[in-house]
C-alpha cells in the first residue's frame, strides 16, 4: 500500500534524524542585523555631532556683520564635508541594515529613514551637548594638521585673515591690541577700539576667541566683532 | 509548536496544510504534480527543521505559507522558467474578478472566463501574486504582508492597482 504525503514525510525526517534548531542559532543573523543597526546609528550621531560641532559658530551676529551671502559662501568652503558623507553612509547602512533583520520588511522606506534621522540627529545633539565631541576632537587621531583640516574645518574657517576670519588664543592684551596665537600658531597683532563689539563676557588673556575684522597690514588685524569661540582646542605650542 | 517533542506529532500539521500549500503551489508556479509534491516534502521538513523560528507575531498558516512561497520562487529561479500561464479553475478566476471589481453578477459565461483567465494571466507578477492571495486564499493584508514580506502599505497599493487594471482590461473586453 502507498504511503501518503505525511507519512513519507515524517519518515523521512526520523531516518535522516533531522531535528528542529536551536532558537539562537537560527537567530543570529536577526541578532546580528540589529547589532549593526544600533552600531551605525551610534557612528551617525557621532558624525552628526562633529557636524554640529562644525556649523554651531554662526553667531546671530556674524550673519548681521557678514551678510547672508558671503555666510554661504564661507559655509560652502569649508562645510563638514567628511562628517556629512560619513554620517549619510552610516545611515543607508542602518537603513539596509534593518531591512535584513527578521521582519524588516514590515517597515516602510519613509518609517525607517524616520526613525534613523531621527535617532541619529537626537543622540548626536546629545553628544555635542555632553562635549563627548569636543573630547574626541582632541584625541590624537585628529592631531596631524592634515586630518585636523579635513576633520575640522570650522578651525580652518577662522584661519582666513584675508575674508575676515581670524580664531586663537589671546596671550597679552594691551590698551589697544591684543596679541592672538592663531591654529597655524601665527602670532597676530589685533587692533580694537570703542567701535569693536565684545561678545565675550571678559576679555582675558588664555582665552579662545574668534574675531571678524579686516587683516590691514603684516600680521596686524583690526577687530570689529570679537566672539565667543566655537571650539576649544587650543592652538600648538611651539 | 515549538511544543513538537516527536515527528509524529508533526504529521497532523503536514496532513492539514498540504491540499492548501499544493493548491498554492501550482498557482504559483504551473509545476507537474511530482514537482509539486517534491517542493512540498522540502518545505514541510524546513517547516520541521525551523520550528523553533515561529514566533507569534504572525499566525502559524501566514508563517508556513512564508516559507512555501520562498521555496516555490527558489525553485523557479533555479529552473530559470517563469510561468507563462496559471493554473486556475473557473471558480478561483470568477473569485478574482468578482472580488476585484465587487461584481454582483452570479453568472459569468464560458467566453467570459477565457477572457477573465487572458486577463490575469497577463496581469504583472507582483499584482497577481497579491490578488491570488487576496482573492482566492482569502488573506488579509497583514497575513499578505507577511507571506510576500513587504510592507502593508505597498501590498495595499499593488491590490488596488491590481484591480484598477482588471477593471479597465475588463471593460475593454466588455465583460462588464
Amino acid at each position: 500500500m502507498e504511503k501518503n504525503p505525511a507519512q513519507k514525510i515524517i519518515e523521512k525526517i526520523k531516518q535522516e534524524k533531522i531535528v528542529p534548531e536551536s532558537k539562537i542559532f537560527l537567530n543570529w543573523k536577526n541578532y546580528l542585523f540589529w547589532f549593526i543597526w544600533m552600531t551605525t546609528l551610534f557612528l551617525g550621531a557621532i558624525f552628526f555631532s562633529f557636524i554640529i560641532l562644525n556649523l554651531l559658530d554662526i553667531h546671530p551676529s556674524v550673519i548681521r556683520q557678514l551678510g547672508l551671502g558671503r555666510i554661504f559662501f564661507i559655509l560652502a568652503r569649508t562645510a563638514p564635508y567628511l562628517w556629512i558623507v560619513l554620517a549619510i553612509l552610516a545611515g543607508v547602512s542602518g537603513f539596509l541594515a534593518i531591512k535584513k533583520t527578521k521582519r524588516g520588511y514590515r517597515y516602510s522606506i519613509l518609517f525607517i529613514t524616520s526613525i534613523g534621522v531621527l535617532i541619529i540627529s537626537m543622540l548626536g545633539a546629545f553628544l555635542h551637548l555632553a562635549k563627548i565631541n569636543r573630547h574626541m576632537g582632541e584625541g590624537k587621531m585628529f592631531n596631524r594638521p592634515m586630518s585636523r583640516g579635513i576633520a575640522f574645518p570650522v578651525e580652518k574657517r577662522w584661519q582666513d585673515p584675508q575674508e575676515g576670519l581670524l580664531g586663537g588664543k589671546i596671550i597679552k592684551i594691551d590698551e589697544e591690541f591684543f596679541n592672538l596665537r592663531g591654529f597655524d600658531n601665527e602670532v597676530w597683532e589685533v587692533r580694537y577700539s570703542n567701535e569693536t563689539e565684545f561678545k565675550i563676557r571678559k576679555m582675558e588673556e588664555n582665552i579662545m576667541v574668534a574675531i571678524i575684522g579686516e587683516k590691514i597690514g603684516e600680521h596686524i588685524f583690526k577687530a570689529s566683532l570679537v566672539l565667543p569661540p566655537p571650539f576649544d582646542r587650543k592652538p600648538d605650542r611651539r | 509548536m515549538a511544543a513538537i517533542k516527536n515527528p509524529d506529532e508533526f504529521q497532523a500539521i503536514v496532513t492539514r496544510y498540504w491540499s492548501r500549500l499544493f493548491c498554492y503551489i501550482r498557482r504559483m508556479s504551473y509545476f507537474s504534480q511530482e514537482d509539486i509534491e517534491d517542493i512540498l516534502q522540502e518545505v514541510f521538513i524546513k517547516i520541521y527543521r525551523y520550528l523553533n523560528d515561529y514566533d507569534t507575531e504572525m499566525t502559524f498558516s501566514t508563517w508556513v505559507y512564508q516559507i512555501t512561497r520562498n521555496a516555490t520562487i527558489d525553485e523557479i529561479r533555479k529552473r530559470k522558467a517563469r510561468p507563462s500561464t496559471i493554473w486556475l479553475e473557473d471558480e478561483d478566476l470568477v473569485k478574482v474578478l468578482k472580488s476585484s471589481l465587487n461584481m454582483e453578477k452570479e453568472y459569468v459565461n464560458a467566453d467570459s472566463l477565457e477572457k477573465i483567465k487572458d486577463i490575469i494571466v497577463n496581469l504583472p507578477d507582483k499584482y497577481k501574486e497579491v490578488l491570488m492571495l487576496r482573492f482566492i486564499e482569502e488573506k488579509s493584508y497583514e497575513e499578505i504582508m507577511d507571506i510576500v514580506q513587504l510592507p502593508k502599505g505597498t501590498i495595499a497599493s499593488l491590490v488596488n492597482r491590481g484591480r484598477k487594471i482588471i477593471l479597465t482590461e475588463a471593460k475593454n473586453k466588455k465583460i462588464i
